[in-house]
């Protein structure tokens, strides 16, 4: 007798051959997979891409933000940018002096915004020029409308009577949201005057929202403050506890709608696999008789629903995908995807479990009888 | 395997009579046994528990002089693969497959390879003189030419021992000595048939008879 190159292969090209022989169970299981497959994905993959979004414009906010805010007297000085870039976990610290009102200088309106110094790691966040310290005022959307500088050009007057150049545009990030309309001045070194009047306001950016806590706590103890009465440091809490909230909720829904999905489609295949089984007894009867064993009957039944599987959970999420796509949703990422093809194929294989362990009990003899 | 046979077998249904006792048969190699007798006398039992797939509820299946009855489950499946032949009253081939699928089915519970077990297949189709394209359903040859296809099965793999259980009883004159003369050729090949059956030429044929 030869010896089989390799009785995995065999049993794969049986279970194959089972699938085309049996066309319409096999085209009503892929059917059945294929669609929760793409309901899956248009759930709870929905789900976890809004989940995505809404954490990201919450963490875009201001959750990794921590604002610590100095009154006049606190004697706080620019060198807190100095000594919080050292701490591990922050990203950005920006110090804003107080705020003066200045004045449009070329129209003389006497509509006021407020400037304020600015000492910062790094320019890049507020849309600044990186290369050099730039000259003069920046101002934000906000604040140029008021100033009716719409082309982000002229000058300001200060109620002490300083003029600064307005000579560009500032990103106003969701975390300065607070201080609009807002113009800075940036500055290497801070004069005399700008160091006499201290430090009024020092924005943190932590690398992540669950660093804020931490960096908000070694934050209120570097600002060593001359008077620590005079300064309160906001973490902001409710934007955290609010993200915290809703990714437990979103993935919560998200894994219950999952877990209810597959375990519908587990039912539904085992149902389905048990009536094939019913119908096709003869023929594994037939296969007992011949010298299968119960463990290849087994694997048969399954190995040829988990290769419709495989097939149907991509057909389901490729169709799935396509639909988000076509109506503008935003898509899962492909992490959640590739989890969706295997816990797919995995419950179809747990559904068809069952029914092929029926198949592999089978009495040949009893079987074969059936007419 | 160079003997096959039972010893003092008995068996019957559970709460029910034994259908067969104290049956003991021994087949050489080169042997072609008949089991014969009228119907309801337990000829395709004995096939059966031949075949292990009864259990005797005393004696035992020996190969070689080794019992086979009482192994587990997956032995017995493995004696079934890959020494006996069967071939049973009604062909039970597989309606949805080809007839080229249903001849090498067996390789897939063998060792037996693929590609060999067609070329095998391939001969004895010819040999038995079954004029059906490899590529047709079992529902659109006749019943002798079912049968015919279920001895090809039962040989394809060449086992030592060939169980068939009345092989001619659908079959013409014509086509009946196609395969009496196939599975006389298996015995002289030096193999083991048993043969349960009411024709006197396929019983003429076998060395010996055991009447039950």
């Amino acid at each position: 007798m030869t010896t089989s190159p390799s009785r995995l292969s065999k049993t794969i090209r049986e279970a194959l051959a089972m699938i085309l022989s049996q066309p319409v169970v096999s085209v009503l299981t892929l059917a059945l997979i294929a669609g929760m497959s793409a309901t899956v994905v248009l759930t709870s993959g929905r789900t976890a891409a809004a989940e995505r979004d809404v954490l990201a414009k919450i963490d875009e906010a201001s959750s990794r933000a921590v604002v610590v805010r100095a009154e006049p007297k606190a004697g706080l000085g620019y060198d807190v940018v100095d000594k919080l870039s050292r701490v591990q976990d922050v990203e950005w610290v920006g110090a804003f002096g107080p705020a003066r009102d200045a004045t449009n200088g070329t129209t003389g309106s006497d509509v006021a915004v407020a400037v304020r110094s600015l000492v910062a790691t790094s320019l890049e966040p507020l849309g600044l020029p990186t290369d050099t310290i730039p000259l003069g005022c920046y101002a934000t959307t906000q604040a140029l409308d008021l100033l009716g500088m719409p082309d982000a050009s002229g000058y300001l007057t200060t109620g002490d009577g300083e003029a600064c150049a307005v000579t560009g545009r500032l990103t106003s990030q969701t975390f300065l949201e607070p201080f609009e309309p807002l113009v800075v001045q940036p500055t290497q070194h801070p004069t005399g005057t700008q160091q006499a009047d201290g430090v009024a306001l020092v924005v943190i950016l932590a690398r992540d929202p669950e660093h804020v806590a931490a960096v908000a706590a070694v934050a209120g103890q570097l600002v060593a403050p001359i008077d620590a009465s005079g300064i309160t440091v906001d973490a902001s809490p409710e934007i955290g506890r609010l993200r915290d909230l809703v990714q437990e909720q979103l993935q919560g829904f998200g894994r219950s709608l999952t877990l209810t999905l597959m375990t519908v489609l587990a039912a539904l295949v085992g149902a389905l696999q048990f009536g094939l089984v019913m119908i096709r007894r003869k023929d594994f009867g037939r296969r007992r008789a011949l010298g299968a064993t119960r463990a290849l009957i087994v694997a048969l039944v399954s190995l040829s629903t988990v290769l419709i599987a495989i097939a149907a959970s991509l057909i389901g999420a490729g169709a799935g995908l396509a639909v988000l796509l076509f109506q503008g949703e935003p898509l899962p990422g492909a992490d959640f995807v590739s989890a969706t093809l295997v816990l797919t194929t995995a419950a179809a294989a747990l559904g068809a479990l069952p029914p092929s362990i029926a198949a592999s009990r089978r009495d040949p003899l009893v079987e074969l009888r059936v007419p | 395997m160079i003997r096959f046979g039972c010893q003092e077998l008995e068996f019957g249904f559970p709460r029910q009579p034994s259908i067969l006792a104290d049956v003991t048969l021994d087949v050489p190699a080169g042997e072609m046994v008949a089991v014969t007798g009228p119907s309801g006398r337990g000829k395709s039992t004995l096939l059966h528990l031949l075949g292990l797939l009864l259990t005797p509820r005393s004696g035992q299946v020996v190969a070689d002089g080794a019992p086979v009855s009482g192994l587990p489950d997956a032995q017995r499946s493995a004696v079934r693969a890959r020494m006996l032949g069967f071939v049973f009253q009604d062909a039970a081939l597989d309606s949805t497959r080809t007839v080229m699928d249903n001849i090498v089915e067996v390789s897939i519970y063998s060792d037996l390879d693929t590609a060999v077990a067609h070329r095998r297949a391939a001969v004895l189709i010819e040999a038995l003189g079954v004029n059906v394209p490899p590529n047709r359903r079992p529902g659109q040859i006749s019943g002798g030419q079912a049968q015919r296809i279920a001895l090809c099965r039962a040989l394809v793999h060449d086992p030592p021992v060939l169980l068939a259980d009345e092989p001619t009883g659908n079959l013409d004159d014509a086509s009946a000595d196609g395969v009496i003369q196939a599975m006389r050729a298996h015995a002289d090949s030096g193999h083991m048939v048993v043969v349960a059956t009411h024709d006197r030429r396929l019983e003429q044929s076998c060395d010996r008879a055991l009447r039950l």
